[in-house]
């Protein structure tokens, strides 16, 4: 293959699932891609750019995990269509890194084989060495290399130790093709493949005589057991949500600390007027009421970040496969859904892994049940009112807990009743889970990661909710009554007005007026729903004598309606949590769900279930609670 | 009528917001990787299904 001197050649990453694609294109490109101990974790296509040792620049594509070039599943077809120079915006790659793990060489090295069958120009990444070695395995990768016909990299991605080497096989001119000398057109091609792999394994990665029992298989025998393995669960995910309540209480309270100190010094520096009004209410109020749950956040995406690096994800999966079976679902739409609990959209994304049609969209709509990190805000507001502040942190844990399951759970059910009715697949699937070695978490990635997650959240308070936050201060503003009484002023207001006519509509479910306007306002993004109640109930603490401002959580515990009965009881807290756990408030998702089901028809359609379903289940607890005495 | 310095301040800050709002939200957008600051990650150079 020629290659004039002014292009960009491009490289292409291929190999199974779990082989360390993602972290050699994190080392190769200095890009900070997600990456997880666990199978598919990559369902599109991610390109960047390295340089050879000696300067030229080259294109590198990270490819999903495949088994077998045979496309069985949409990230599968992907890979394929790279390689065959079918994608759309991408060449046909001039070389091939073909990435195995080197502690499983007998099934990664069989898309090896197949991608020199192409007659595509092939380096071998030989990646985590490491654990092929602490196996005891003895790799000889010049053995390899000669068998095979093409450089072989002994590496470990995650240190970056390799990567001077495998640049090195990159350098010009790139290796040329190799012969596939194991074809034989009179033998079957599977079967040909397996004896030379068997053979070349035999050679060069010659494994211990005697079977050992590895460490990750001591650990297994107990968090994979029936019994041990589903208290081992509920205890990860319990204490979790403990740590985050726990640990976060400390940072909480220096933010609001914060956050109050910034609205006293702007009082003390400022006369009375609409400015300081929006400058403390509106700006300082709307956004610090979010940012002040910025730890916990970060918390739980750095213990899920933990979750994937050790590779107790993929345990996770297995457990539940069982349960999703009961859901008509498998253990593959497990991680789709576990990643939903961060986002949506990369969940919805992810469901590429999903070989059946049926499955896929099945797995696409129930997604946005499971709570994502844009609902944290308002259940780290709600829970705690739930309970007395002297309470255990663990009693809020449990809640959080508790509003988790409620929704998996529902998704489930829903799941179940769905795939009922689009019928049995054609062709039966079958859920094929690696279970990779436990490994040392990545900490730099892990904490890379909640960095760009924790700079991403202040990025949204900073715009979207700041922005929303002014407009929403000057709704519950303008236009003034001569009134001095606070909540009359509120009543005049266009924000006043607007709550009176929803009023009637979220009263059945418990809510005031204001709360049924910040709930129209998280249609926009769930956060908005904290900053909208902080610049709509300041009205409490701005109208009395005392001058001390209050956190929003003592705001809204002294709200009361005009007959002075309190609005925040527990049963319109737990109505209003119920709310959140099954409302579709994501304008994106919707969009990414029309996306990758290919219907709008399917998007608006989960769009106004999940939303009157919210309505219904809140109205019917907050109906029956009334009626038996709550 | 006369208007305060403060009020003709947060009314131009308003003013200015609901503009920069109703500018984005008619301005033909870029495709991005993942989302629109779902914070799910940054947005990759290319995204193929």
């Amino acid at each position: 293959m020629t290659h004039a001197s002014d292009t960009t050649s491009t490289i292409a990453l291929i190999g199974n699932p779990n082989a360390g694609k993602t972290t050699l294109f994190n080392a190769l490109t200095g890009a900070n891609q997600r990456v997880g101990n666990y199978a598919g974790v990559t369902v599109a296509v991610k390109s960047g750019e390295t340089f050879t040792p000696h300067g030229r620049k080259l294109r590198v594509l990270d490819l999903p995990g495949c088994y077998s070039l045979r496309a069985n599943s949409p990230d599968e077809k992907v890979a394929l269509d790279a390689l065959s120079g079918l994608l759309p915006g991408e060449p046909k790659p001039d070389l091939v890194v073909c990435v195995v793990d080197a502690s499983n060489l007998e099934r990664h090295l069989q898309l090896t084989l197949q991608v020199i069958e192409l007659g595509l120009p092939c380096v071998l990444a030989l990646n985590m060495v490491d654990v092929a070695e602490g196996m005891g395995l003895r790799l000889d990768p010049t053995k390899l290399a000669e068998e095979l016909g093409i450089p072989v990299v002994p590496m470990q991605a995650n240190a970056k130790r390799g990567i001077v080497e495998l640049k090195q096989a990159l350098r010009f001119p790139l290796p040329v093709a190799s012969e596939a000398t194991w074809a034989n057109p009179a033998e079957d091609p599977e079967t040909a493949r397996r004896d030379f792999v068997t053979q070349l394994c035999e050679l060069a990665a010659r494994r211990p005589n005697a079977h050992q029992q590895t460490l990750s298989d001591k650990i297994d025998s107990i968090l994979l057991h029936p019994i041990y393995g589903w208290l081992s669960l509920i205890s990860v995910f319990f204490s979790l949500f403990w740590a985050i309540f726990s640990f976060a209480q400390i940072p909480m309270g220096w933010i609001e600390a914060g956050q109050s100190a910034l609205g006293s010094w702007v009082e003390s520096l400022m006369a009375a007027g609409d400015l300081r009004s929006l400058i403390i209410d509106g700006m300082i109020g709307g956004v610090g009421g979010v940012v002040t749950f910025l730890p916990q956040i970060a918390l739980l995406f750095f213990f899920i970040g933990l979750l994937e690096s050790s590779g107790y994800m993929a345990r996770a999966a297995y457990l539940m496969d069982g349960v999703m079976a009961k859901a008509g679902l498998s253990g593959k739409s497990f991680l789709p859904l576990f990643s939903s609990y961060a986002c949506a959209i990369p969940g919805v994304m992810a469901t590429r892994t999903i070989n059946s049609a049926k499955e896929r969209l099945v797995t696409i709509f129930i997604a946005p049940w499971m709570s994502c990190s844009a609902r944290l805000p308002v259940y780290f507001l709600i829970v705690p009112l739930l309970l007395h502040e002297n309470e255990g942190t663990w009693k809020q844990a449990l809640v959080l807990f508790a509003v988790y399951a409620l929704g998996t759970a529902t998704a489930f059910i829903v799941a179940r009743v769905l795939r009922g009715r689009l019928g049995e697949d054609i062709t039966p699937g079958h859920f094929l889970l690696e279970l990779p070695p436990y490994r040392k978490p990545q900490w730099s990635y892990i904490f890379r990661h909640v960095f760009e997650r924790a700079l991403s959240f202040i990025r949204k308070a900073g715009t979207l909710i700041l922005g929303l936050s002014i407009l929403l201060w000057a709704l519950s503003t303008y236009p003034k009554s001569q009134s001095g009484d606070p909540a009359d002023a509120l009543a005049h207001s266009a924000m006043g007005r607007i709550g009176a006519i929803i009023e009637p509509v979220v009263r059945p479910l418990g809510f005031d007026g204001r709360m049924g306007t910040a709930i129209l306002t998280s249609f926009a993004a769930r956060e908005v729903f904290v900053s909208s109640m902080a610049v709509l109930y300041r009205v409490e603490s701005a109208g009395g004598s005392e001058e001390v401002r209050t956190v929003l959580r003592d705001q809204l515990a002294i709200s009361k309606w005009p007959d002075g009965r309190r609005i925040f009881t527990p049963l319109s807290l737990v109505s209003l949590l119920v709310f959140f756990i099954y409302a579709m408030q994501c304008l994106p998702t919707t969009a990414v769900v029309a996306r990758e089901s290919g219907s709008w028809k399917w998007a608006i359609g989960q769009f106004l279930f999940m939303t009157s379903f919210a309505y219904t289940a809140s109205l019917m607890i907050f109906q029956v609670g009334k009626l038996i005495g709550y | 009528m006369q208007f305060h310095w403060q009020s003709l301040t947060a009314a131009g800050i308003v003013i200015g917001t609901l503009l920069i709002f109703i500018v984005r939200l008619v301005r033909p957008t870029k495709k991005s990787g993942c989302g629109k600051g779902c914070g799910c990650g940054k947005p990759t150079d290319s995204t193929h299904r």
